[in-house]
């Protein structure tokens, strides 16, 4: 059964306990064989991870750099653009508004049905002058075209 | 935005071999561990380490390393030969060995060591090869894991642990030099 300390040990060899908490390990280990095997093993499985030297040969590490630096330029329409959350909610919501008035303001106006077009409206004539008539008008929507009568 | 070419090589020269070596123990796998130390560094130059203070390069290299192994473990679950590993790390340390036998053993050992290290729990090898080999504190290797320092304490310990273990199992075994040097030879 591992003493409880053991995780302690893992700690002071890596330099992470503070100096209080370094010395009462260290003086706990010096009383306990299990901690000092611990100990030992511990450092010996580092010497061990350290020992592997499998360093890349001087020619695929010079391959490597020049693989990066011919790659690493990419042309404009090619790269990658990083735009934060609400800037991208931004930009669809832009987007939507500026559809949603294009769709208002760019389809026609569907025509008035005769039925609900308002009644012509009635001139009163002048006095001496020939009568007008509104002999044309579209609805009343937008404007009245008058045509004055040439007289006989 | 593109990093200076000068500042790039020299950043290149100098995480290179060690990234290479961390993810070699990571990953088992030599090859896999220079295509990603080479993707790693390659993001690195196109991000642009000018954006970096100088301090922090060597950390943001190792997170993007450690993201694309993880996706490369995740990805592929490979059967490491031990007698390939061994084949390739022994090498004769003198033109006459003074005693092939423990060479044999030393090499088998190495490759061992590196086997057990790959049946760990990726966190716990990680945090552990993060220590040992690149010498990072805790707090370091909290922020290339993204994890808490406590999971980084907690990981190093247990995988040192289980280390130790399965390395004192192995030791009690007997090894037969005359089946290594059969395995060796053919």
């Amino acid at each position: 059964m591992n003493c409880e300390w053991h995780d302690r040990v893992s700690a002071l060899i890596d330099g992470e306990l503070s100096a209080a908490a370094a010395a009462e390990t260290r003086a706990h280990i010096a009383h306990c064989p299990q901690c000092s095997d611990a100990e030992r093993e511990f450092l010996r499985l580092r010497d061990e991870i350290k020992a592997y030297q499998r360093d890349p040969d001087p020619v695929t590490m010079k391959r490597a750099l020049n693989t990066i630096l011919v790659s690493g330029h990419r042309p404009l329409w090619r790269r990658e653009v990083a735009l934060p959350l609400p800037a991208i909610a931004l930009i669809t919501l832009l987007a939507f508004a500026g559809g949603a008035l294009s769709i208002r303001y760019l389809t026609p106006a569907a025509p008035v049905p005769e039925e609900a077009r308002p009644a012509a409206p009635r001139i009163k004539d002048a006095g001496g002058e020939p009568p007008t008539e509104l002999l044309r008008y579209d609805g009343g929507a937008r404007a009245a075209i008058l045509v004055r009568k040439r007289a006989r | 935005m593109a990093t200076d070419k000068d500042d790039f090589t020299a950043i290149f020269t100098e995480l290179y071999p060690g990234l290479c070596r961390f993810l070699d123990c990571l990953l088992g796998d030599n090859s896999a561990a220079q295509d990603i130390a080479q993707e790693s560094l390659l993001r690195l130059y196109r991000y642009g380490a000018q954006r970096l203070p100088r301090g922090e390069i060597r950390f943001w290299v190792y997170r993007v390393a450690r993201n694309l192994a993880y996706n490369e473990i995740s990805k592929s679950s490979r059967q490491v030969r031990l007698l390939e590993r061994v084949i390739a790390l022994f090498r004769p340390q003198s033109a006459q060995p003074s005693n092939p036998e423990a060479e044999l053993v030393a090499a088998e050992e190495t490759g061992l060591l590196r086997e057990l290290l790959k049946n760990l729990p990726a966190d716990q090898r990680t945090a552990l090869l993060l220590r040992e080999m690149e010498e990072m504190s805790y707090q370091q290797i909290a922020a290339v894991m993204g994890v808490s320092e406590s999971k980084v304490k907690v990981d190093i310990f247990r995988g040192r642990s289980l280390l130790r273990e399965r390395w004192q199992a192995h030791k009690r075994r007997p090894i037969n030099i005359d089946q290594l040097k059969k395995r060796h030879r053919g």
